[in-house]
């Protein structure tokens, strides 16, 4: 067994310590698997602060296609998975730390009734997406929505 | 056991008259929320014009459906528990790029544990439905604002 042997298994080793830490500390702690970046919101601070002017607005039908908006990206608007979406905006990036807000309104864009609740979240991997997820009292539940976004 | 059958067949004729008038009551029950406002499914739907978020018109609404103050809106009716129609002097329905905005307040101090929805109101394009439930999902009474915007 040569050094260059020796090195791989020292890289594979701290590679699988890593992963088992990783699965250790989510077993220990109940934490859902992350479905847009991290399981928990950190607390945060930014140095920009949204005014309430709106800048993109967006209705988005259930199945994540747009019922109508102003200045979003149907293209990489899409629905994740139930009662996830992304929402693409045209007008760059809608992280929280470049002074933007999130208001999300289930809504049904026409007659009937929707019976959930919804929240946002800056999109993991995608600044200039909002990551909206839905939810009725039995769990991940599909629903139209309008999204504001104000700067 | 023929005879059986013949003497007791009505029992088994009216369990099933009873069962199937049970559950014909607890689905409409269940749906009077729903049913209240078209129906429960939402179509997907293309809007004709796309909202720019300038709130037009507002409104304060007491959990009895009264209005407590509003700005532009012309009546509140209170048509179950925990739905409402909130009027306005014009065509707010979404697909002529109205968008509503719900928010659950006491308007006083206190709280109310209760999440809202919003629609175009069925046959009132000048309407807007709002539903509230707890957490549950039961229909639930609740005080809130509402913002139109276009």
């Amino acid at each position: 067994m040569n050094l260059k042997h020796i090195q791989r298994y020292i890289v594979l080793g701290a590679a699988l310590l890593a992963l088992g830490s990783i699965g250790a500390v989510n077993a220990a702690s109940g934490a859902p698997a992350p479905e847009n970046g991290v399981a928990v919101a950190p607390t945060v601070k930014f140095k920009v602060v949204s005014r309430g002017i709106m800048a993109e607005t967006a209705a988005i039908n259930a199945d994540g296609t747009v019922g109508s908006c102003y200045n979003c990206n149907p293209a990489t608007t899409t629905r994740l998975g139930t009662g996830t979406y992304q929402v693409a905006f045209k007008g760059g990036s809608v992280a929280m730390k470049k002074g933007v807000a999130r208001w999300v309104q289930p809504d049904t864009l026409t007659a009937g009734n929707t019976q959930v609740w919804c929240d946002t979240a800056d999109r993991a991997g995608v600044a200039a997406a909002v990551w909206v997820n839905c939810q009725n009292h039995s769990g991940p539940a599909d629903t139209a929505f309008f999204l504001f976004v104000t700067k | 056991m023929t005879r059986n059958v013949k003497r007791y067949g009505w029992i088994f004729s009216a369990v099933a008259v009873l069962t199937f008038a049970i559950l014909a009551a607890y689905h409409s029950g269940a749906q009077v929320g729903a049913a209240a406002n078209g129906g429960v499914a939402s179509p997907d739907v293309t809007l004709a014009a796309a909202t720019r978020g300038v709130v037009f018109d507002t409104a304060a609404i007491n959990a009895d459906g009264s209005i407590a103050a509003c700005f532009g809106c012309t009546g509140a009716i209170h048509l179950s528990t925990g739905t409402y129609e909130v009027d306005f002097g014009t065509n707010v329905q979404a697909t002529n790029g109205w968008s509503r905005w719900v928010q659950p307040d006491t308007l006083t101090t206190g709280s109310e544990a209760v999440f809202c929805d919003t629609a175009d109101r069925a046959g009132n394009a000048n309407g807007i439905f709002v539903n509230c439930q707890n957490a549950a999902g039961t229909f639930t009474d609740g005080a809130f604002f509402l913002f139109v915007a276009r």
